[in-house]
């Protein structure tokens, strides 16, 4: 009975209901089974007001929309292009930097692809790099900094599992830029192999687009140095990045200029907002009433019989989800199966942060591979490709991104080094 | 509003005009709040570091704040776009879209109806039960029951609007 309706669930949530909607319908008919009141729901959604750190979410989401709106993508591709244009690969270098920038500030939501896409691929195709590499590497780019501050997929993550904040974001740092040199060191090779002639490195130019992105760089900066320094709590983090990306878009460049961009700005904000936490309120309601029917134990009691060891484990969990990451998008993969998965994690000693930076890394992968990689999806849209051709362009980068995973989850340190071992 | 909005609102039906004036009230109020949210929380951090003191009862205020932001973003959403994982509908043809979303806006408005309901219950409770100090906590946290109400009304309202209407309209 429970996996017939499992399974009804299932379907029509791939039959495209939101996924909030049967999140709660799923949450109804657990309490009824157990006898209880709906409202026990409620409490766990109530209980949101009281976690410190979510307050982040909407304020970073701001920042993310108003450089989105202001005009940063392009200033950063400038100053980028100025200053590693010159080496073998520049651009496609430049191409996977400004969008692990901004899917660092937009959470993968789409912001990257769509908004750097049509920005990215004719200068690519116009350097005379082929339209399969360029497609790849836009669309493997899209996920790209999402372990970087200030990732929403690492706030959120850190909220559900009540991981610190600050540890998360140091811990990614040196997975997420392995992978941005990994993928320029292929981005390199191939730009040699095919003989993409290399600018000059002109140093006027190199200013003028600085004084253009000086502003636009130094939010990273300020919210990266802050926050690992420990000069600022998360929360201060946001508030400050939002006002500063507000006043730079207002003051200093003048793209915020008009009340009716001021409205779209913040209705965009609110609308991501609305969308991302009402999904959180109900999937605390029905994790609580998951965890009271001991079904993580029953999970382990299960996994125990066959996994011995955390080796074990860590491949099973890389290969569930990276089966995870093909069917949802990481926000909601983050709410509905990291309580599921943390017990478990703990069991089989596996530090927490880590597992975070092992869940992040999975999923950002799972964003490439069909059946319902939400890049495939994107770039297909923003490209008018077919999904499949898109797949096959981004596949090396897939394929470079996997070795990444193996080593992200098979030495700890990198993740951890930070940490008295 | 510009001439051609104000033609284009007169020539919806009526929930599809319903509907419109609705959304523009509650993102009036998400947009405040989230307003008053960073301007509250920006306050904050410059009484707390400089002068050590801070506004009684504005960290409360913040955190239900992002509960109206959410709730009303939420329901901002239902014209937009909510997050789906929606496996087979990506590969279903158009048509199959569009005969699939009655049936869905209704089972979500029907969620949503029993999740509010239960909500309201809840926050009735909550109510009776508040502290006498501490109700206007209480009637901040009347979000919970409106945003479940409003999201079932404007789940109705698309699923008699539907799609034929919404493209009619648009």
């Amino acid at each position: 009975m429970t996996l017939a309706i499992v399974a009804l669930l299932v379907l029509i949530a791939a039959l495209g209901v939101p996924l909030f909607v049967v999140l709660g319908a799923g949450s109804l008919i657990a309490t009824h089974a157990a006898g209880l009141d709906p409202a026990v729901l409620l409490v766990e959604m109530l209980r949101l007001t009281s976690s410190p750190n979510l307050m982040a979410i909407p304020l970073f989401t701001l920042a993310g929309v108003t450089l989105a709106r202001g005009g940063a993508p392009q200033r950063l591709v400038q100053l980028f292009n100025t200053g590693f244009g010159w080496m073998p690969g520049g651009l496609a270098i430049v191409a996977l930097t400004v969008c692990a920038f901004f899917t660092a500030f937009s959470g993968a939501s789409g912001v990257t692809i769509l908004a750097l896409g049509g920005l990215l691929y004719p200068m690519l195709v116009g350097e005379n790099y082929s339209k399969r590499f360029s497609l790849g590497l836009l669309t493997a780019s899209g996920s790209l900094g999402l372990l970087f501050p200030p990732s929403l997929a690492v706030l959120l993550y850190g909220i559900v599992a009540g991981v610190s904040i600050e540890q998360l974001f140091t811990a990614g740092i040196v997975p997420g830029t392995i992978l941005l040199v990994m993928l320029a060191l292929y981005a390199m090779v191939t730009s040699h192999r095919i003989g993409i002639p290399r600018h000059t490195f002109s140093f006027t130019a190199l200013a003028a687009a600085a004084r253009a992105g000086f502003w636009d760089i130094l939010l990273p900066a300020g919210i990266i140095a802050g926050l690992l320094g420990g000069y600022v709590t998360v929360t201060e983090a946001a508030s400050c990045a939002a006002a500063y990306a507000l006043l730079l878009e207002t003051v200093i460049h003048r793209r915020l200029s008009t009340r009716a961009v001021y409205y779209e700005v913040f209705r965009e904000t609110c609308v991501l907002v609305g969308s991302l936490l009402i999904i959180l309120g109900i999937a605390l309601g029905l994790t609580n009433l998951l965890i009271d029917a001991q079904i993580p134990m029953k999970m382990l009691s299960l996994l125990e019989q066959d996994v011995h060891s955390q080796l074990q484990f860590l491949l099973l969990l890389n290969v569930f989800l990276l089966v995870v990451g093909c069917v949802m998008d990481i926000f909601s993969a983050t709410m509905v199966i990291v309580p599921l998965i943390l017990p478990l994690a703990l069991h089989f000693g596996v530090d927490p942060v880590h597992l975070g930076i092992i869940f992040l890394a999975n999923l950002e992968i799972g964003y490439l591979t069909p059946p319902v990689g939400i890049n495939l999806f994107l770039a297909s849209q923003r490209f008018r490709e077919p999904i499949l051709s898109l797949f096959s362009a981004a596949l090396p980068f897939l394929l470079i991104m996997l070795v990444w995973l193996a080593l992200v989850t098979y030495l700890p340190h990198l993740s951890l080094w930070w940490k008295k071992m | 509003m510009t001439g051609q909005d104000v033609r284009a609102v007169r020539n919806r039906t009526w929930t599809a005009r319903l509907e419109y004036y609705f959304t523009g009230i509650e993102s009036a109020f998400a947009i405040f709040g989230l307003a008053l949210m960073l301007a509250l929380s920006l306050v904050e951090i410059v009484l707390r570091n400089f002068f050590h003191y801070s506004i009684p009862g504005a960290d409360v205020l913040i955190r239900h704040l992002v509960l109206w932001v959410s709730f009303l973003g939420a329901v901002m959403a239902v014209r937009e776009r909510h997050i789906k994982v929606e496996i087979i509908a990506a590969w279903l043809p158009e048509i199959w879209h569009r005969r699939l979303e009655r049936p869905i806006f209704l089972f979500s408005a029907l969620v949503c109806g029993v999740i509010g309901w239960a909500a309201a219950r809840f926050w009735y409770q909550e109510w009776l039960n508040a502290p006498a100090g501490e109700q206007w906590i209480a009637l901040l946290s009347i979000v919970i029951p409106m945003g479940f109400m409003l999201l079932t009304l404007h789940f109705s309202m698309r699923f008699v609007i539907g799609p034929r209407a919404r493209e009619r309209t648009a």
